[in-house]
């Protein structure tokens, strides 16, 4: 899992670092509109292109019929049932593609939250370091934060063994990429933390090695299951995209813009949706 | 208006000043101008820097001692005037002398606090919200069918609006008395008369195991018992009334204390936000959203807070909520976005219109050195906003204001003054820096202003009032009471009476209310007025005025008031009618007690101020005239707050409006 998470961040690394000196925003468009692309291509080849044509064609005609026959309730009662049922054909034609569509549209929102949820600390920026530990692992209050130079540690630990828990605050004084040490005693592991201006892929959370935890959380290695650690997490500040005067949360802007890049071409792509 | 009128008015357009600028620049590139033709044909610039509190004598005694090198070369430049100020020196009431040109006759502002008549409920002077009047009930809930009302009282035109009329463009930012903002082009903030969320000018709320005795009559903040049990404490937020709901119950917001079992740090879990703070930190600003209505309707407020001690004792301040600038729940600035762009480009910042938060250092809530520390976060901010729009000021007209000098006065004037009965050497010796550093924070100010000004720049260093110290208190209400001018329905509660609700009207003549009111208890007026109006009423002020002029401390000797207006001799404009009907100009080093302000009757008639608030402004304007400070030359001698619209729209060759009762300062 490790080293297919490792490929897939590179090959997000290498689509989306041309975009690092902008705003995201232009990058979240650019992607999303390749996202649109991409689910109309999946889409031709995994559904039955013929078939679809075919059924819209019949709602279609049944619509016209109710056009033209709506002083005839019989008539109108039963084109209705038909656009119903081809309806439910075309959801039909549509689940396959759909399904298919699922694993790598998913697997693309996780690599670009990475990318486009959160931004890295600036210079000056503080953000919280929570450890947690899993519920049946003791809960160890012996664990310290080492930072690296460039960083500062602010507080000393809060420990909150009701919610098995360790908090520190952590302020950034250089540009840099860092691995903070969490020292277990005995052990240690680390943490990576981005200081940049720029946009920057950021592992918000490195997890155990729970395979849903992992597949939600890509950016850096898991963790040894023998620390007992559920999660590290940095809570890096959050972007904030306005559009057009709205504060819109990533996800929505590349839900909306990789659809309707997908209406938009999919004659350009002879894809029938 | 037509082209001939304007030029006889001497007005040109914000549209003709650029043309004019343009072709001007035209000419110079081409070699046809010379440098002091190209002055000339430039547009005026004007920058007013409003330092509220800035003392004529204290300013004076700094540059001597060379502690402001800016402002002596300003005043080099230019010239220095003690500036008259309003009658009462109210922050309010003078600020609204310098936005309308007028006095309290003309705007209306005569006080910090005002009361209907008809009910005698005090009120806030400068605005008012009124709840939307028609609602429907649907079980718990209330729908509005209108929207409710916030409403600047401030009477008279901003002259900024008239600038903006004639194509000037303006930025003020923060002026006091301007809450709502005046509708206008210019961009404004509103400063001083903003209130926090819950609608107040400021209400901390303080979290303690060991609250104070009479923790419930704390004015200006909310004081909840807490418990410490296994290093979690759980606590509530209390913010505005939801008028959804059924009688209106406070919006609330839960959070959580998680502290660590040995370190001097906690953690705070607020609406899904994490805050870990050391113990006697402050935390950045929280934006915190109270649900009105679920999904449906929020009220957008921001915090700090501050982990004032963790151990032995638990206790947590958490500051007044402001109004979020970024969604503000009420209208803070013209365009409406302005506030927005602010956060955008500089952060989350203090919206309340007084920021220093006075009353939990009053109380005893924040430590001299907390509320320093508090103090100085807003004045570094304030400073940041300033950079900000000094540097992107390019043409027509420039307000900032300054609110550290006046607050930080009133607190620490105990420092300066060897017979406060606050003051004492050591308290000196810690503190006593403080004044005069920050006089030099604001000759900083004044020489970064200095800096971008050109030929064709004005620049006008402004303060409503000037310092004094505030060592004893008058009970007005309680003179009143012994001198038979107002009677009580029970003696014996004399003590317990707030908000007048002891008194007998039907035996009472007079009573004061706010800073430096007194009224008449006038029928027809008043809810049960006795005074008749004509010479019985002029009659009764003609006598209080000679009494109360005679008034003596008997510690000291001196007479507690030292002049006694009456409206009609000292106010002109269409609100006169409503001014109180006799001003109170106290002596030096006395003021109305806090107690008589509200309608309480205490026992004594007078009392030692043993508040922090140690230095005040509210005495006879004849001692606290402002400052008037400016690279031109001032021409007039006895300028006045009223005096600087007019010279203002002067500058940009704008007549005064009729309704402006002064003159231009610079002739």
């Amino acid at each position: 899992m490790d080293l297919f998470n490792t490929i897939i961040c590179s090959f997000f690394d290498l689509v989306c670092l041309p975009f690092a000196d902008l705003h995201p925003l232009w990058g979240l468009t650019t992607l999303s509109v390749l996202t649109g692309i991409i689910m109309l291509l999946v889409f031709r080849v995994t559904s039955d292109q013929a078939a679809i044509r075919n059924v819209k064609k019949r709602i279609k005609a049944h619509f016209l019929e109710i056009r033209l026959f709506k002083d005839d309730l019989g008539l109108m009662l039963e084109a209705q049932k038909n656009v119903l049922k081809h309806n439910l054909t075309y959801m039909r034609h549509s689940l396959k593609p759909m399904l298919f569509l699922l694993v790598p549209v998913v697997l693309i929102m996780i690599h670009l939250s990475l990318w486009f949820d959160s931004s890295p600390l600036k210079k000056g920026e503080t953000a919280i370091v929570k450890l947690k530990f899993r519920e049946e692992a003791p809960f160890n209050a012996d664990v310290s934060l080492r930072v690296p130079e460039g960083v500062l540690l602010e507080t000393p630990p809060v420990r909150i063994q009701a919610e098995r828990e360790i908090c520190w605050r952590i302020k950034a004084l250089e540009k840099g990429t860092y691995q903070l040490e969490v020292m277990l005693n005995p052990g240690k592991v680390t943490k990576a933390l981005v200081v940049s201006d720029q946009l920057a892929r950021l592992s918000a959370k490195r997890v155990s090695k729970n395979i849903f935890q992992r597949a939600l959380y890509p950016g850096e290695k898991s963790l040894p299951k023998n620390t007992g650690i559920e999660f590290i997490e940095i809570k890096y500040p959050s972007i904030s995209y306005h559009v057009f005067g709205w504060n819109i949360h990533w996800l929505v802007i590349f839900f909306v813009v990789s659809i309707a890049a997908g209406f938009l071409l999919k004659r350009l792509f002879n894809v029938e949706i | 208006m037509n082209m001939q009128k304007r030029t006889k008015r001497n007005e040109f357009t914000r549209r003709e000043i650029l043309k004019a600028m343009g072709s001007a620049a035209v000419a110079a590139s081409l070699g046809g101008l010379d440098k002091k033709v190209w002055a000339k044909t430039r547009p005026p610039k004007v920058i007013v820097l409003g330092i509220d509190g800035m003392d004529p004598t204290l300013v004076r005694h700094f540059i001597k001692q060379g502690k402001m090198p800016n402002t002596k070369k300003l005043t080099e430049m230019g010239g220095f005037s003690p500036l008259t100020t309003s009658i009462p020196p109210q922050s309010p009431v003078a600020w609204a002398n310098f936005i309308t040109g007028m006095n309290p006759g003309g705007h209306g502002i005569f006080d910090f606090i005002h009361r209907e008549p008809e009910t005698l409920i005090p009120y806030l002077s400068t605005s008012r919200t009124t709840p939307p009047t028609k609602k429907i009930s649907l079980g718990d809930w209330r729908i509005p069918l209108s929207s409710g009302e916030v409403k600047l009282l401030r009477g008279g035109k901003a002259f900024w609006s008239i600038l903006e009329e004639n194509g000037i463009p303006a930025t003020v930012f923060k002026i006091p008395s301007n809450f709502p903002p005046e509708e206008s082009e210019a961009r404004t903030l509103s400063g001083m008369g903003t209130p926090d969320l819950l609608g107040t000018y400021g209400t901390f709320s303080y979290y303690t195991v060991d609250p104070p005795k009479d923790f419930s009559q704390m004015g200006g903040g909310k004081v909840f018992p807490v418990e410490v049990r296994d290093n979690k404490v759980v606590a509530h937020l209390v913010g505005p009334h939801n008028t959804f709901r059924r009688e209106s119950p406070r919006a609330t917001i839960d959070f959580t204390v998680w502290i660590d079992p040995l370190n001097p740090a906690a953690k705070i879990d607020l609406q899904g936000r994490e805050i870990v703070l050391k113990e006697k930190e402050w935390s950045d600003w929280i934006v915190v959203t109270f649900d009105m209505i679920p999904c449906l309707g929020k009220v957008s407020g921001i915090l700090r807070i501050y982990l004032k001690e963790l151990r032995p004792s638990f206790r947590l301040y958490v500051s007044p909520i402001n109004i979020n600038p970024a969604d503000p729940a009420l209208p803070i600035s013209t365009p409406s976005g302005y506030c927005k762009k602010l956060v955008d480009d500089l952060g989350y910042f203090y919206t309340q219109g007084m920021p220093e938060d006075t009353k939990a250092l009053s109380n005893l809530v924040l430590t001299d050195e907390e509320y320093l520390e508090q103090a100085r976060f807003v004045l570094d901010e304030r400073r940041r906003f300033y950079d900000y729009e000094l540097t992107r000021f390019r043409e027509g007209f420039f307000f900032f204001y300054f609110s550290s000098l006046d607050l930080n006065s009133h607190m620490f004037w105990r420092t300066l003054d060897g017979n406060h009965p606050l003051y004492t050497s050591q308290l000196a010796k810690e503190f006593g820096w403080f004044i005069p550093h920050l006089y030099q924070q604001m000759d900083a100010v004044i020489g970064q202003a200095m800096k971008i000004m050109d030929e064709n720049t004005t620049l006008m260093v402004i303060s409503d009032h000037g310092f004094l110290s505030f060592r004893r208190g008058f009970n007005l209400n309680t003179w009143l009471l012994n001198n038979e001018y107002a009677a009580l329905d029970d003696p014996l509660s004399q003590e317990e009476t707030e908000f007048f609700n002891n008194v007998d009207w039907g035996k009472t003549r007079a009573y004061g209310l706010g800073i430096n009111s007194l009224y008449l208890n006038r029928a027809h007026r008043e809810k049960h007025g006795i005074i008749s109006p004509g010479s019985n009423a002029s009659a009764l002020a003609n006598e209080l005025a000679e009494r109360l002029t005679k008034v003596k401390d008997p510690l000291t000797g001196e007479p507690v008031i030292s002049n006694v207006y009456k409206p009609e001799n000292v106010y002109t404009g269409e609100f006169t009618h409503r001014a109180p009907d006799l001003i109170i100009g106290y002596n030096r080093t006395y003021r109305s007690s806090w107690e008589t302000i509200l309608g309480k009757y205490p026992r004594d008639e007078f009392v030692d101020n043993h508040d922090k608030w140690s230095g005040d402004h509210c005495m006879d304007n004849v001692f606290l005239p402002g400052v008037l400070i400016s690279n031109r030359k001032i021409t007039a001698t006895h300028p006045a707050l009223y005096d600087l619209a007019p010279s203002i729209l002067n500058l940009f060759g704008i007549k005064k409006s009729r309704t402006m009762i002064g003159t231009s300062v610079f002739g």
